[in-house]
């Protein structure tokens, strides 16, 4: 793959997941954030960036677009806690059960 | 006997799987205490993408968590490789910033001291003009002592590097007006130019850009006959650097505004600057009404100058001037936005150029050699009138060379530019990245052929490096700006109206969002292709009509539809008016949909099919 069509195919994914996490938030939605981290997480090559850079960026183009939304950026923090508290259970019953 | 406490099991976990790179085996969070979370986040990072995600993780939460980062500082090996605590900082900042400036990566750093003396000429002109206009920003300064030096070298100065390269550059001065004082620095270098007898090197102060370049071409004046001798020797003088010309322009925003009307008068110059900066052999120019204008050498030294406000509307992010090239030419020189305008006053006395500083740019224009103009007189027309024709030899110019190290330091200063633009995502800047090793070569040619006899020496290399790594700051500091500039507009701009419209769930046409948004469907369409390239739209082809949807809303159904289709699978698209959803939405497989319709585009198909195993459970 030319440096080009990589480079395409990183904004590209960017695009998609960034719409996504931007709905998954407004959703309020942590199992959709952990899927969507997951798939980005599988499709990114490590120069892409990381997903956490990504969940804060899509923060910032809610807040950006919806001034009136600022009050639910709260809410959108406890989702992300959210996410991650289910991410680190899931760490454990994994390793619970490899155990 | 070694005591474990909750900080040195920590510590210990994030040197194994941070410092060491190595994987998160032997301790466990929970015996890390009041760090629990913190290092099952790190080990969660590193199961997702390795030590690296696992060390972007960390530079993120060393941010919000000091005491974390501490706990690493505190070991006795704590540094990560330098690479990679490089990249680490620029990615944690990514987080929080996502246009910061990135800094320059280690291989491509230069001490500062190698550029000490470098230009003896150029350190006289800044302290001068920061003298006589002590409120402009610094980098003001040095941007007009190289547009001289840029207009003065005039396609004389070159080096052969793949090809010949020669020293023009494009400059826009960048600041709210009256705030960091762009034209009194700017006077002071035409002033200079003007002293030096040199003014005839300049372009008219404004034109259109068929008379600019049919002034560039080697036409003699219609009426050279009639003109006394003394006078025809001017007009031979000016055609010796017809081609070959400084520009200034005070109120560059005007003219870029009526550049990028597409039909509009103007609009032939965003061609001619773009193939200008390329310095071809030849350039020709043909026009119904004016037949060819053939311009041989074309050469041109652009200062312009702006305001935030001029640039804003056709530098937003996606906007077809950083993605053609023509932005990607100019030296951005920005004032950064917290810099507070100085208040420092002139000096009292008449201001008084320097001789020497006059002088060593005369003597060098003159050691450059002027090109020869012959005029041939031809048969007269069919009035009788003699008609001439004006051949142009160029002068030997200058051919500079390379001294030790300085090709290396080119390139490995041209690499880490696009490596820093490609890792940042930045599309817009790429050009503008991949141009700052060209213009710094140009910087350094023009220094070391002012006052080193065009051998270009590692100080050379290392000023110019240390300028164009100003102008790539200022490139962020313009970047930011109309990004902050940007917010309180959006409310009221057709991209907020466009967003607000599609967001309430019903896919449209342009036409159809022209109505409802009261812009003309052309500027609809336009707005709407641009918001599908940020994938802030969707687009799904119906037919021969394309309707558009906001992906935020076909997300949330999407959310919605997916929750539902768990309890109670319905294959019917519940509501068909929300388009375009992907196969999950209505509970079918992916394979199924592709054999209703081929995927638009393979990535987005890619990220369906693993976001549907991820949400399926089947990933492993």
């Amino acid at each position: 793959m030319s440096l080009l069509d990589e480079g395409n195919r990183i904004v590209k994914i960017r695009a998609l997941s960034l719409a996504r996490v931007i709905a998954a938030l407004d959703a309020g939605d942590a199992a959709a954030l952990d899927a969507l981290g997951a798939t980005f997480a599988r499709m990114m090559p490590p120069e892409g960036g990381d997903f956490l850079a990504l969940v804060a960026r899509a923060r910032l183009v809610r807040e950006w677009r919806s001034p009136r939304m600022s009050a639910q950026i709260a809410a959108l923090d406890s989702a992300i806690v959210e996410w991650r508290a289910d991410r680190a259970g899931q760490h454990d019953a994994l390793s619970n059960k490899e155990g | 006997m070694t005591t474990f406490t909750p900080e040195s099991q920590a510590r210990a976990a994030l040197v194994r799987v941070i410092t060491a790179g190595d994987e998160p085996n032997g301790i466990l969070p929970a015996d890390c205490g009041p760090w629990e979370t913190a290092i099952q986040q790190v080990y969660d990072a590193h199961a997702q993408g390795g030590s690296a995600q696992a060390r972007v993780v960390f530079g993120a939460l060393s941010m919000a968590h000091p005491d974390l980062g501490k706990l690493l500082a505190e070991d006795p090996k704590p540094a990560p490789p330098e690479d990679d605590a490089d990249r680490q900082a620029r990615l944690a900042a990514l987080a929080v910033n996502e246009s910061s400036f990135p800094d320059l990566p280690d291989a491509a750093q230069l001490d500062p001291a190698l550029a000490v003396g470098a230009s003896p000429w150029l350190d006289q002109y800044v302290a001068f003009s920061r003298r006589w206009s002590p409120r402009s920003y610094d980098g003001f300064h040095t941007a007009c002592g190289l547009w001289l030096l840029s207009t003065i070298a005039a396609r004389r100065v070159s080096i052969d590097l793949g090809k010949q390269r020669y020293t023009n550059l494009y400059f826009a001065l960048c600041a709210h007006t009256s705030m960091h004082a762009k034209s009194t620095a700017t006077e002071i270098s035409q002033d200079v130019l003007a002293h030096a007898g040199l003014g005839h090197l300049l372009a008219p102060d404004d034109s259109s850009p068929q008379a600019f370049v049919r002034g560039m071409s080697n036409r003699l004046t219609a009426d050279y006959a009639d003109l006394p001798s003394n006078l025809q020797t001017d007009e031979k003088t000016r055609l010796a650097f017809a081609a070959n010309r400084g520009w200034f322009h005070e109120e560059f925003g005007t003219k870029l505004n009526a550049m990028m009307r597409e039909s509009g008068p103007m609009a032939d110059y965003r061609g001619h600057l773009r193939r200008f900066d390329d310095c071809p052999p030849e350039y020709r120019y043909e026009t119904i009404s004016r037949g060819t204008d053939r311009i041989e050498r074309p050469y041109v030294a652009l200062l312009a100058n702006l305001t935030p406000d001029d640039i804003a509307p056709h530098a937003r992010k996606g906007a077809a001037l950083w993605g053609d090239g023509f932005f990607a030419r100019f030296a951005f020189v920005v004032p950064p936005a917290d810099l507070k305008p100085s208040l420092a006053r002139f000096p009292e006395g008449e201001r008084v150029i320097p001789g020497a500083l006059v002088q060593t740019l005369h003597t060098w224009h003159e050691r450059l050699g002027i090109p020869t103009v012959t005029v041939t007189e031809r048969t007269a027309d069919a009035k009788g009138k003699p008609a001439f024709d004006a051949g142009i030899t160029p002068a030997p110019g200058q051919r500079c060379t390379l001294g030790p190290g300085v090709y290396d330091s080119f390139y490995a200063y041209g690499d880490a530019m696009i490596i820093t633009v490609y890792e940042s995502g930045q599309r817009d800047l790429a050009g503008n990245y991949a141009r700052l090793a060209e213009k710094a070569l140009r910087v350094a040619m023009l220094l070391a052929s002012l006052e080193n006899q065009g051998r270009i020496e590692i100080r050379h290399w290392a000023k110019a490096q240390q300028i164009a790594e100003g102008w790539r700051s200022d490139l962020h500091s313009l970047v930011d700006a109309l990004s902050a500039s940007a917010e309180p507009s959006r409310e009221h701009d057709t991209e907020g109206k466009v967003i607000r419209l599609l967001e309430r769930g019903t896919p449209m046409t342009a036409r159809e969002v022209g109505q409802f948004a009261h812009v003309s469907s052309a500027e609809a369409q336009q707005v709407l292709e641009h918001l599908t390239r940020l994938g802030e739209v969707t687009a799904e082809k119906i037919g021969r009509a394309t309707r558009y949807g906001s992906v935020a809303t076909v997300a949330v159904a999407s959310v919605a539809k997916s929750q539902k289709a768990a309890t109670l699978p319905d294959p019917a698209p519940a509501t068909p008016d929300l388009a375009p959803l992907s196969a999950r939405d209505y509970g079918f497989s992916v394979e199924a949909q592709a054999a209703q319709s081929e995927p638009v585009d393979p990535v987005e198909a890619e990220f369906d099919r693993l976001l549907a195993e991820e949400e399926s459970g089947g990933a492993i």
